[in-house]
C-alpha cells in the first residue's frame, strides 16, 4: 500500500511517503522553496517523494492530511463567539484565510496532484503526531504524549499504542486538552514577549533560559490553575493569542514583567531581565511536561512513552523526562513539529488500512539525495577548484585534518534529515575545543546570536565519557533531542561545545548507523584526543538548511566557511580570503506562518 | 512600435491599476468580513452567552481539564475532513 502524508497550510509544510509501512521518502518543502517555514502545499516535496520510489501520483493508495480542516474551523468559530466583540481583526484574518484555500483542502490536493476525492483523506492533527511517534518508535506498547500549540481542539492528549487484539497494532487517543488552555501557547507567547519570532524563536527561548535564574517561576505558574494531572487552565486574561491576530499577549503581563523586549534588540543575554524570564517560562514548562507524561503514564500502565508535538522539540524538558519522569525508555520524534505531521498520518493511515510490519525509525536521513557528477558540476559552475577523494577513508582524513587546524567545514553528505536537526547529512562542522570557535561561527558562519549554544557530535565510543546521559545512552540523543550535562573532566575539551550552565544539546553518533559521520569524528578524535565535533545546521541565520549542491556553495560563497565537503568532492580553500555579498535574505517567508494557529 | 519610455508609462501604469485592485479588493473583503462578523458572530455571541455556553471552557467549573475523547473506527474517521 502506498501512502503519501502531506502537512500545509500553518507551517512547515512536508509530505512524506509510506510504501507497505516503511516510510521510503519525507522532506519538507522549505528546503525545494528555500522559503523558510513555508507553509504551502508542498508539490515539490510531494512530487520528490513520488520520483524517489518511481511512482505516480495514480499510483497512491491514498493522499492523507494531516488534521480535520473543518473541526478546525468550529474551533476558531466558536473562539470569535467567546471573545466578541474584541476578535473583529482576528476573525477578519482568518475567516480571509478560510475562505481563500483553507477550506478547500481537498480540491487544491485533487487539483496539485491530480488524484480523485475518494483517495483523499484527513487524520487527527494529534494522531498524526503520535503516529508519528508510536510507530516509528521500537516499542510493542508504549504511553503516549502529544503536546504542541493546538491542532484542531487538542492542546495536549495523552494515549497508548500497542499490538491489537486480532493482529496489527493499535493507536489510540483516549483524553484531551483543549484550547485555548495550552502549553505550546504559553511558550509562544514569551517567544513573542522576549521578541523572537513565534513558531521560530521558542528554541532560542530555551537557549536563553540558562544565563538566567527562574526567579519569575511563581508568576508564570500564577498564569494558569493545574488541576494535579497534567492538565491546567490558562488565565486569559494574561494572553491576547485567543482574540488578537498581531498580539500574543495582553497589558498584564508587561505590567508583571516589565517591557517586552522589541523584535532584533540587542543581544538580549546581557539583560537579566529576559534571561531571567526565559528561565521561568522554561521551568514551568518542564513541570507541565513531565506532569503530562506521569499522567500519560499512569492512564496507559506503561514504562515506555512515544512523545511528539512541537513541544517535544524542546530539549531541556525531555532532559528532564529522561532524567525524572521514571520511564524505562522514551521515544521522541526527530520531526515533532507540524512538519512531522505528514510521516504520522501517512502511517496512521498505513496501520488503519492495511496491516504492515512495524518500521522503527533508527536513522532521519529520509530525504533528497545528490550525486557526485551533480556536485561536480555545481562545483565547476561555481568556478571552485576541488579534489576527489578516493573513499570515504580519505575524505574522512583530510576533512578531520582540517577541522583539527580549526578550519571550519560545510559537510553535505548523502541523504538530507527529516526534522529541524542536521545530524551530519547537511551541517556546519568545527573543533570543539576552543572557546572562540563559538564566537566565530556566530559571527563569521551562521550570522546569528551571540548568546546561542552549538552542539556537539560524539562518537559512541567517547560519548559517555564526555557527557553525563546515562547507560545506555537513551534513544533521543541519536536525534540530538535532549540535552545532557557535559562532565566535569571534558569541559576543558568541550570549550565551544558546552553552553553557559554546562550542558550541551549531544548527538550519539554509531557506526552502525552512520558510518560516515562516525569515521570522520573518530578520525578527528585520533588527531585530537576529543572524538566529537561541533555540528551545526548547514544553513545561514533565517533561512532553509541546505538541499542540493548548490545550495551548499552558495551558503559556503556567502558565509565565512573555510572548506567545503560535497560527497568525496573536497574543496579545501576559500578562493580569496574574501567572503562574497550576502545573498538576499530568505528569513522573511513570503507567506508568514499564522502565529495563533487559525 | 511603441517607443521605449512610452512602453514604461504603460507598465507603470498597469501595476499601479492592478495595485488599486488588490486594494480595493482587500478593502472589500475586510468590509464585508466584518459585516459578518457583527451580523452573524454577533448575535451566536449574545445567544451563546444567555444560554450560558462557555466554548472555551473559561468560566466551567471541572475536576480536571483532560477531556475524554471518543473516536470511531480508524478506518472510517479518516474518511471525514470535520
Amino acid at each position: 500500500m502506498r501512502i503519501l502524508g502531506l502537512s500545509f497550510d500553518y507551517h512547515d509544510a512536508a509530505a512524506a511517503l509510506v510504501v507497505d509501512g516503511v516510510p521510503v521518502a519525507a522532506a519538507q518543502e522549505e528546503r525545494f522553496t528555500r522559503v523558510k517555514h513555508d507553509r504551502r502545499l508542498p508539490e515539490s516535496a510531494a512530487r520528490w517523494c513520488l520520483a524517489r520510489a518511481n511512482l505516480d501520483a495514480g499510483d497512491l493508495d491514498a493522499i492523507v492530511f494531516y488534521e480535520k480542516p473543518f473541526r478546525k474551523l468550529t474551533r476558531i468559530l466558536a473562539g470569535s463567539i467567546a471573545t466578541f466583540p474584541r476578535s473583529a481583526a482576528m476573525f477578519r484574518r482568518a475567516a480571509g484565510a478560510w475562505l481563500d484555500e483553507r477550506l478547500w483542502v481537498g480540491p487544491r490536493i485533487e487539483r496539485a496532484l491530480g488524484v480523485p476525492p475518494s483517495k483523499i483523506l484527513f487524520c487527527e492533527h494529534h494522531l498524526s503526531h503520535a503516529a508519528s511517534a508510536f510507530f516509528a518508535s521500537p516499542f510493542d506498547e508504549a504511553a503516549v504524549l502529544v503536546v504542541d500549540g493546538v491542532g484542531e481542539w487538542a492542546t495536549a492528549s495523552l494515549g497508548r499504542g500497542r499490538r491489537a487484539e486480532g493482529g496489527g497494532w493499535e493507536l489510540s487517543l483516549d483524553a484531551e486538552q483543549r484550547y485555548p488552555h495550552s502549553l505550546g501557547l504559553l511558550y509562544s507567547a514569551f517567544t513573542a514577549y522576549l521578541g523572537f519570532e513565534v513558531n521560530e524563536g521558542e528554541y532560542k527561548v530555551m537557549g536563553l533560559a540558562p544565563y538566567g535564574r527562574p526567579r519569575f517561576a511563581d508568576r508564570v505558574r500564577a498564569m494558569l490553575a493545574p488541576f494535579g494531572d497534567g492538565s491546567f487552565r490558562l488565565d486569559l486574561d494574561w494572553f491576547a493569542f485567543h482574540r488578537d491576530p498581531a498580539r500574543a499577549f495582553a497589558a498584564r503581563f508587561e505590567r508583571e514583567f516589565g517591557p517586552a523586549r522589541a523584535p532584533g534588540a540587542g543581544d538580549p543575554a546581557e539583560d537579566a531581565r529576559f534571561c531571567d524570564v526565559a528561565a521561568s517560562v522554561q521551568l514551568v514548562c518542564e513541570e507541565l511536561v513531565l506532569a503530562m507524561a506521569r499522567q500519560a503514564a499512569r492512564r496507559a500502565g506503561s514504562k515506555n512513552l512515544c512523545l511528539a508535538g512541537g513541544v517535544a522539540l524542546n530539549a531541556t524538558a525531555n532532559a528532564r523526562l529522561l532524567r525524572e519522569g521514571g520511564f524505562e525508555r522514551i521515544w521522541i520524534q526527530p520531526a515533532a513539529g507540524d512538519a512531522g505531521g505528514a510521516l504520522g498520518a501517512a502511517l496512521y493511515a498505513a496501520h488503519a488500512l492495511g496491516r504492515p510490519p512495524r518500521w522503527e525509525m533508527t536513522r532521519a536521513d529520509l530525504g533528497p539525495e545528490h550525486s557526485t557528477a551533480e556536485a561536480a558540476d555545481a562545483l565547476r559552475r561555481a568556478g571552485l577548484a576541488f579534489e576527489e577523494m578516493r573513499g570515504e577513508d580519505e575524505l574522512c582524513s583530510r576533512a578531520a585534518g582540517l577541522l583539527a587546524e580549526g578550519k571550519t567545514l560545510g559537510w553535505h553528505q548523502g541523504r538530507s534529515e527529516w526534522g529541524p536537526r542536521a545530524l551530519g547529512q547537511r551541517s556546519i562542522l568545527a573543533d570543539p575545543r576552543p572557546a572562540e570557535m563559538k564566537r566565530t561561527l556566530n559571527e563569521k558562519i551562521k550570522f546569528r546570536e551571540l548568546f546561542r549554544p552549538f552542539a556537539p557530535s560524539a562518537v559512541e565510543e567517547s560519548f559517555g565519557e564526555l557527557f553525563d546521559a546515562g547507560s545506555p545512552v537513551p534513544d533521543a540523543y541519536r536525534f540530538m533531542l535532549a540535552v545532557a550535562p557535559v562532565r566535569e573532566a571534558a569541559r576543558a575539551r568541550l570549550g565551544a561545545a558546552a553552553h553557559v550552565d554546562g550542558s550541551a544539546r549531544a548527538q550519539l553518533v554509531e557506526r552502525g548507523r552512520l558510518p560516515l559521520y562516525h569515521r570522520l569524528i573518530s578520525r578527528f578524535g585520533d588527531l585530537t584526543g576529543t572524538a566529537a565535533v561541533l555540528n551545526t545546521s548547514f544553513n545561514l541565520k533565517g533561512e532553509p538548511i541546505v538541499e542540493t549542491p548548490e545550495d551548499a556553495i552558495a551558503t559556503f560563497a556567502a558565509s565565512g566557511l573555510d572548506a567545503l565537503a560535497l560527497g568525496p568532492l573536497l574543496v579545501a580553500r576559500r578562493p580569496s580570503g574574501k567572503t562574497e555579498a550576502r545573498r538576499r535574505p530568505w528569513a522573511a517567508s513570503e507567506t508568514p506562518s499564522d502565529g495563533w494557529a487559525w | 512600435m511603441e517607443s521605449e519610455p512610452a512602453a514604461g508609462f504603460f507598465v507603470r501604469a498597469k501595476e499601479a491599476l492592478a495595485r488599486a485592485g488588490r486594494a480595493a479588493a482587500r478593502a472589500q473583503a475586510a468590509a464585508l468580513l466584518t459585516l459578518a462578523y457583527f451580523l452573524v458572530i454577533g448575535p451566536a455571541a449574545l445567544l451563546a452567552r444567555a444560554l450560558g455556553a462557555d466554548p472555551l471552557s473559561i468560566r466551567r467549573a471541572a475536576r480536571t481539564g483532560w477531556i475524554a475523547r471518543r473516536a470511531g473506527p480508524a478506518r472510517e474517521t479518516l474518511t471525514k475532513a470535520g
